[in-house]
């Protein structure tokens, strides 16, 4: 029994029906991400009076959902169709081991300091990590001032190809929604 | 029991179907590894003979506000010339027995 079939079965759908999954494990985290903001923007502005409205409501939910689940365990998702080479360079494969070492990094200049590079170029290695879901930044702002704590967000790497979705009939995704 | 934190969602697009004159298309929202549900919307649609089309669509999803996160229904109404001529309305779980009814209202 497939896959395919077990869903069927389960929710009592009839043979000869197309299904169609979407399987957001192996979405990449940057776009998991951006998508989620690109939805929170959005859902926040209306209710649920059509199907695509309503569809949206679900799909942030379970996004958000996953970059739980993703955040918690420490997992990555990498599309091998990004250039990889150009994300995962020497001093940022550096940065990540020198914070695989300690827990967070208490600011960008600290980072900066312990890697001997300037904070500026630090700055924009951490941006594009993040983006990547690679580490997690956070905001704090104390007697010692505000500033940027950072630290690891994945010891699993996960490098998917092209393929996000596992599909019995793909033309079944419709995309006319009323 | 999974933690809410674990869940592992999928979504489950099940194309067109017709179902008792109207077409049905549903997109189901689970944790892949456990089955659990997470939320739906089952989406019916039918023209009239009288040049309007009527559309019905069970919800179920987590918006953060308990009185829409459970099942609900909304109903729909379009004349094919005039897109939203009528009203839609939206009726939460104790009143899906009135739905077949209230179809007929609007008809």
């Amino acid at each position: 029994m497939t896959e395919i079939d077990v869903i069927k079965r389960r929710y009592g759908i009839p043979e000869e029906a197309s299904v169609h999954i979407i399987d957001y494990s192996s979405m990449p985290t940057r776009d998991l991400m951006e998508r989620i903001s690109e939805l929170k923007r959005r859902v926040g502005g209306f209710g649920d009076e059509t199907l695509d409205e309503a569809m949206e409501v679900n799909e942030l939910g379970s996004l958000e959902e996953e970059l739980d689940r993703r955040t918690l365990v420490g997992e990555a998702v990498l599309s091998l169709d990004d250039d990889l080479a150009s994300i995962m360079t020497s001093s940022r494969l550096r940065l990540l081991s020198t914070l695989t070492r300690s827990d967070w990094a208490h600011s960008v200049r600290e980072l900066a300091v312990k890697l001997k590079r300037p904070e500026k170029s630090v700055s924009r290695d951490v941006e594009v990590l993040a983006r990547h879901g690679l580490i997690i930044t956070r905001d704090v702002s104390d007697s010692r001032g505000r500033r940027r704590e950072i630290r690891v967000g994945a010891n699993k790497l996960i490098l998917i190809p092209d393929t996000k979705s596992v599909s019995e009939t793909p033309e079944a995704a419709s995309t006319t929604h009323h | 029991m999974v933690s809410l934190k674990m869940v592992k969602p999928r979504r489950i697009d099940v194309g067109e179907r017709a179902v008792d004159g109207w077409m049905l298309k549903s997109f189901i929202w689970e944790d892949s590894e456990t089955g659990q549900l997470l939320g739906y919307n089952h989406h019916f649609q039918r023209s009239t003979s009288s040049d309007f089309m009527e559309f019905i669509r069970l919800d179920l999803h987590k918006k953060g506000d308990p009185s829409e996160d459970s099942p609900h229904v909304h109903i729909r109404l379009e004349a094919r010339e005039t897109p939203v001529v009528d009203d839609s309305l939206k009726i939460f779980r104790g009143l899906l027995r009135l739905v077949p009814d209230i179809v007929e209202v609007v008809r």
